[in-house]
């Protein structure tokens, strides 16, 4: 067994802070002297860190902690710094913490910790990395050969002129103002004016002369020239090739003021968002559940694949904190928690309410009171040194708080007692109650299952049931009753849960008076909860897991309980042939249509020849038999008619001529016949006869004729004949890039057949490097590319856009085959548990890929990728179905 | 076999011909033969601008604008020289400031004041005596800070004061500012040395960033109206042939195939310095590869078309030699 501790593990105030410096040394101190317990938060944090160095200088990273104060976001901030730079001594990184609103001074101090030699060399190392990419764009692809005459090399060195104007590019690109901004960085490197330069780039004033020399102007001194700065400074680093990391803690100091968000710093925020990651750094924005609140809507978005709500603690991770202290403390260090016992575990976040800085302040004090005893730390002693501490009400302090603000609400209540404790108010009075508010001691997770089921099963006695609960709640039970319970409050002691009561009494008081409908909870979730009650289901997940179903049922009325995935898959996978079979029959029943069509139209003018020219025929034999006998008008009259009637047959018989149509009598009954028809079909791309037009799809040369092809792929009005085009196309030896036209405009006119010419396989060429034009393409398109070219992933890769597409891409390894998507796309979704997506970006993906919703890419069943895409389409419909279905509470706030 | 061992006496040369940097035509008489009238140069036309200037005791202005190795600075060195042999005479002698790329700043003022107080030194190198009354505004030029600026037109007084002592001393000068990071030095010089007889000669890099002259169309016009403008491009295949002949010092004929290295060089684009560089690479390369001892002119030492071509290509494929354009 382990010691006693012979210090107090424990920090008496419980706050972590971070120094605002770039300095490596105070984070590798810190990392030592500081324990972490690996929580969620920092554990999001750390995986955060890990794919932006792994990805790094490709990709950006974003991150986002956000949760109460004293959740110990600061610490798990502080301890990704020490990671990253344990993990990559070169990285630079920056804190800084919001005081005011003000971004100038912000600017200022986050500036400032970059020394000014560092700055010099990065400046200087910049320059080296363009020079190096321009005299490698020069070189080509191959490599000095081995003992190749050595002074050849570097013969044309790259013009500083040269490397000046791509600087000027790429500055351009991430600020305004570049060009002061360039000059400011030329000048660092120029020994007389390198302290103004750098004076200058961290927003002080300098010399009117030194400023003139410069050429920069006045004193940095307004937002958004100081984002502009902050967005060079990223670029300066990672194109210097160092990984940035820059942390921003207080987030909601800047976004707010008196609580209402700032539009125009929500709107500075935003655009760090973008650029930073743009620019390969990584952005790690730490706010409190206001701040996060406060953000727009989009700029949530933005973050929320990368964000990571800290809860208050679970008792098994009050544990882990416990230990991780313990553990430094004490010499050949265990994992237990000793000296505290379990109930004073329990004890210490009940008063702490989850709040980690409270609760190492309690453990602090309560360990001060028992150390000289080298006593066991129970729940007594926690009671006894919380007294203090604690910010959470007692039971009757919580039942005197609610009554007083039901009184000033102006509301009756009868209070139902029980053991002389108050456990609930009912409105208005407990025999036929319209709300009630029940309270209760602080619920945990495993030795609480009875109190929580039996809260759970009054509550749905009533139309209306408020639960207030004093001090603590462990996460996943809260998110389970709120489920179930429209209201329940956790009583910390701060300010924001008297606001909360305060609208939960108004709300109550603007109810109408026949609300209460007792008796609504069928019999079946009576007994399931019974079997709750009974079981006393122990186990945590277990717990999570029943009352999560019991929200559905009460929810969603008598929907059965989902069925597992592979049924679901089975479900979707059977309705996705069902509307390939129905689109296919429709594809060919138009082309049978269209051809019986012009059969008829042929059928119907040989008629009219056959006619005519019968007309002209006895026309010309009366007027002939006429001619002796009757007046010269009346021969002349039927010859006219008889030229007209053989004019008419002419006619008729250009029109068939035109029409071309060939084997008029040969049976179409299926596609093979088709095929086989063509094949004896001499082709015409404009031919009214669908058949030789199909006959042309089959035979032109792709290569040759792809400009003619094209153009007829993107006149051909029946499906069926697109697709043959599209197939013959993609046959084509063409490189993709070289086609990209025809796929654009094939888009914009609604032609999806020229996928086809995209979802190929690119032919090995000797340019390694993939084409421009594929990087530019829009990411749905560039999904394609991947599907078709699963070893050249890096065809497929562009600029990250927020799209729906983007998941799509990052899941086929477009983004690296690390990316958590990626491989969870490779393995099985069990394992993608940690993988935090919001279900509405899933959604999106999904249904870009559906083959069942209108214009999904999996509709477009004539792919020769489309098995693939039904497979990506699956993964995106499993993640959300693990979402939807198994983890119904993991997103509620 | 090390380049050093690269035997140029065979070719009867002191050295490689080709390896040379921006020449000096000022102070080196040799170099103002060398000077060649190719990428965009039309000597007669510099020429005649200059002596228009010295026969109106006017001062010659010129903008050479181009990329780095276009011969930008051999170009206004020469243009000195034009100035400096028009204004010839008896016990003539010839003073220059030159401003470096790395002595400019973006503070046109503060530059001007160098350049003056640089005329001042020049005039006590040359012995020439400084008038008590120049010295006077000398003084005060050094002494006022770039708060407390002097008028143009009190700097141009200066100057031409300044430019009428030189002249009493028969001392011609000339002034070449490199690199020019920004456009107001200009139209300040040319406000300052409006109505003193001398030669300046801007040198501005032909690219896109914030530490260089960016011109635009009035601008040129503008000095157009007062000044001569050169703007340095790439040679063409046959230029950089006739470069190779006309560089060529060694034992006649130069060992260039000529109608070869055209053909190897067509499609391509080099600035002089470039074209230079490989000139003197290819040189070296035949003699590194030729191992008997027999002089130029021999079969071996010849440079036929197959070769050029393929080295030209070698350079290019494996070592980065494609240039800016390939």
């Amino acid at each position: 067994m382990a010691d006693y501790p012979r210090r107090n593990p424990f920090p008496a105030r419980g706050t972590s802070s971070a120094e605002e410096t770039s300095l490596p040394s105070f984070l590798s101190d810190w990392s030592r002297l500081t324990p972490t317990a690996i929580l969620p938060g920092v554990r999001g944090a750390l995986r955060a860190a890990r794919a932006y160095l792994d990805g790094f200088p490709r990709d950006g990273g974003l991150s986002c902690l956000y949760g109460a104060h004293g959740i110990g976001k600061t610490h798990a901030a502080r301890h990704m710094m020490a990671f990253v730079h344990g993990a990559n001594p070169e990285a630079v990184q920056v804190y800084l913490r919001f005081q005011e609103d003000d971004f100038v001074a912000a600017y200022r101090r986050l500036v400032s910790q970059l020394p000014q030699p560092l700055l010099a060399d990065l400046s200087l190392s910049y320059l080296n990395t363009i020079e190096g990419d321009l005299a490698a764009r020069t070189a080509g692809d191959l490599v000095a050969a081995e003992g190749e005459p050595a002074e050849l090399i570097g013969a044309d060195q790259v013009e500083s002129g040269e490397v000046l104007e791509e600087q000027a590019k790429e500055i351009a690109a991430v600020a305004g103002d570049a060009p002061r901004f360039q000059r400011a960085l030329s000048y660092l490197i120029r020994p007389g004016y390198s302290e103004a330069a750098y004076d200058w780039l961290c927003g002080k004033p300098i010399s009117a002369d030194a400023a003139a020399a410069i050429g920069v102007g006045g004193q940095i001194d307004d937002p958004l020239t100081c984002r502009y700065g902050l967005q060079l400074l990223t670029t300066l680093v990672t194109r210097g090739g160092r990984p940035f990391v820059v942390v921003l803690d207080q987030c909601e100091k800047f976004l707010l003021e008196d609580g209402e968000p700032v539009p125009a710093n929500a709107g500075l925020l935003q655009s760090l968002v973008e650029v930073i990651p743009q620019a390969s750094g990584m952005l790690l924005l730490v706010t409190s559940e206001s701040g996060w609140h406060g953000m727009p809507q989009d700029l949530r978005q933005r973050l929320d694949a990368g964000a990571c709500h800290m809860l208050p603690l679970t008792p098994d991770e009050a544990r882990q904190v416990l230990s991780a202290y313990i553990g430094a403390a004490v010499k050949g260090a265990s994992d237990g928690i000793r000296p505290f016992t379990e109930k004073g575990l329990l004890e210490l976040l009940r008063h702490s309410g989850g709040n980690i800085r409270l609760l190492l302040q309690l453990a602090w004090s309560s360990f001060e009171a028992a150390a000289p005893r080298s006593a066991p730390i129970d729940a007594a002693v926690v009671a006894g040194a919380s007294s203090r501490h604690s910010r959470s009400p007692s039971l009757a302090r919580l039942a005197m708080l609610v009554e007083n603000e039901l009184r000033t609400g102006g509301l009756a209540a009868e209070r139902v007692e029980e053991n002389g404790r108050i456990m609930s108010f009912q409105l208005p009075d407990r025999r036929e109650p319209r709300v009630v508010i029940k309270l209760s001691e602080a619920v945990f997770f495993d030795d609480e299952a009875l109190n929580a089921t039996e809260l759970v099963g009054s509550a749905a006695r009533s139309a209306f049931t408020a639960l207030l609960v004093t001090g603590y709640v462990s996460p996943p039970v809260l998110d389970a009753l709120r489920g179930v319970l429209p209201e329940v409050l956790v009583a910390d002691g701060s300010a924001g849960f008297a606001r909360e009561l305060h609208g939960l009494v108004e709300r109550i008081a603007s109810m109408p008076a026949e609300a209460g409908r007792p008796g609504e909870l069928d019999l079946a979730t009576r007994a399931r909860l019974e079997e709750l009650y009974v079981g006393r289901l122990g186990e945590a997940a277990a717990l999570r897991h029943e009352l999560a179903k019991l929200a559905e049922r009460l929810e969603q009325d008598q929907r059965r309980p989902p069925p597992g995935w592979p049924a679901r898959r089975a479900d979707l996978v059977e309705r996705i042939s069902q509307v390939r079979a129905e689109r296919a029959a429709a594809d060919w029943e138009e082309f049978r249509r269209s051809r019986t069509d012009v059969v008829n139209r042929r059928e119907t003018l040989l008629g009219w020849l056959a006619v005519a020219i019968g007309a002209a025929g006895v026309l010309i034999a009366i007027a002939l038999a006429t001619a002796s006998v009757s007046s010269i008008p009346l021969s002349a009259a039927l010859l006219a008619g008889a030229l007209g009637a053989a004019g008419g047959a002419m006619l008729a018989q250009n029109r068939l001529a035109a029409a071309g149509v060939s084997h008029p009598k040969a049976i179409l009954q299926s596609e093979r016949d088709l095929d086989r028809l063509a094949r004896e079909t001499v082709p015409d791309a404009r031919a009214v006869d669908p058949l030789r037009r199909y006959a042309y799809a089959l035979k032109t040369d792709p290569d040759e004729a792809y400009p003619e092809l094209a153009e007829a792929l993107l006149c051909e009005s029946l499906p069926l004949v697109r697709q043959a085009m599209g197939r013959r196309l993609a046959a084509s030896a063409r490189p993709l890039a070289d086609c990209v036209p025809e796929v654009l405009r094939g888009r914009r006119e609604g032609v999806p057949e020229v996928l086809l010419l995209l979802a190929r396989r690119q032919r090995r060429t000797e340019s390694d490097r993939p084409p421009r034009v594929l990087r530019d393409l829009p990411p749905e398109l560039r999904v394609l590319v991947a599907l078709a070219n699963p070893d050249t992933l890096d065809l497929a890769d562009g600029a990250v856009t927020q799209q729906p597409a983007d998941l799509a891409l990052e899941a086929l390894g477009v983004r690296g085959p690390q990316h958590p998507l990626a491989r969870a796309f490779r393995g099985v979704v069990a394992q993608t548990a940690p993988i935090e997506i919001p279900p509405n970006a899933l959604r999106a993906t999904a249904h870009l890929l559906s083959p069942l919703e209108r214009d999904g890419l999996g509709t477009y069943d004539w792919l020769p990728v489309i098995t693939k895409v039904d497979d990506l389409y699956l993964f995106f419909e499993e993640l959300l179905y693990y979402q939807e279905e198994i983890r119904p509470s993991s997103h509620k706030s | 076999m090390h380049p050093a061992d690269a035997r140029y006496e065979l070719y009867g040369l002191q050295g490689n011909p080709y390896a040379v940097g921006p020449l000096d035509a000022v102070s080196c008489d040799s170099d103002r033969e060398m000077l060649l009238e190719l990428a965009g140069i039309r000597m007669s036309a510099i020429e005649e601008a200059v002596e228009r200037a010295v026969a109106r005791k006017r001062p010659a202005f010129f903008l050479i604008t181009g990329v780095g190795k276009s011969g930008r600075t051999s170009l206004a060195n020469h243009v000195m020289r034009l100035y400096r042999d028009a204004c010839d005479k008896p016990g003539y002698t010839f003073v220059t400031h030159y401003a470096e790329p790395e002595d400019m700043t973006h503070d046109a003022y503060a530059q001007m004041c160098s350049t003056l107080l640089d005329l001042r030194n020049k005039m006590n190198e040359c012995a020439i005596k400084i008038p008590d009354e120049l010295r006077a505004r000398f003084t005060e030029l050094s002494r006022r800070s770039s708060t407390d600026p002097m008028n143009e037109y009190d700097l141009q007084e200066l100057a031409g004061f300044a430019g009428a002592t030189f002249a009493a001393a028969n001392v011609g000068f000339g002034v070449r500012y490199e690199g020019v990071p920004a456009g107001k030095l200009i139209w300040l010089a040319m406000k300052v040395f409006e109505s003193t007889s001398t030669v300046v000669v801007f040198v501005v890099d032909a690219y896109d960033h914030a530490n260089t002259a960016r011109l635009t169309m009035a601008d040129r016009e503008r000095f157009a109206a007062r000044g001569h403008i050169v703007d340095l491009g790439a040679l063409t295949p046959e230029q950089i042939t006739e470069l190779a002949r006309r560089r060529w010092n060694g034992r006649p004929p130069p060992p260039f195939h000529e109608e070869g290295l055209r053909g190897a060089l067509s499609g391509r684009t080099y600035t002089v310095g470039q074209a230079m560089r490989r000139l003197e690479l290819l040189l070296e390369f035949r003699l590194r590869e030729y191992e008997k001892d027999d002089p130029w002119p021999t079969a071996d030492l010849h440079m036929p078309e197959n070769w050029l071509r393929l080295r030209i290509w070698q350079g290019e494929r494996w070592n980065g030699l494609g240039g800016t354009h390939g």
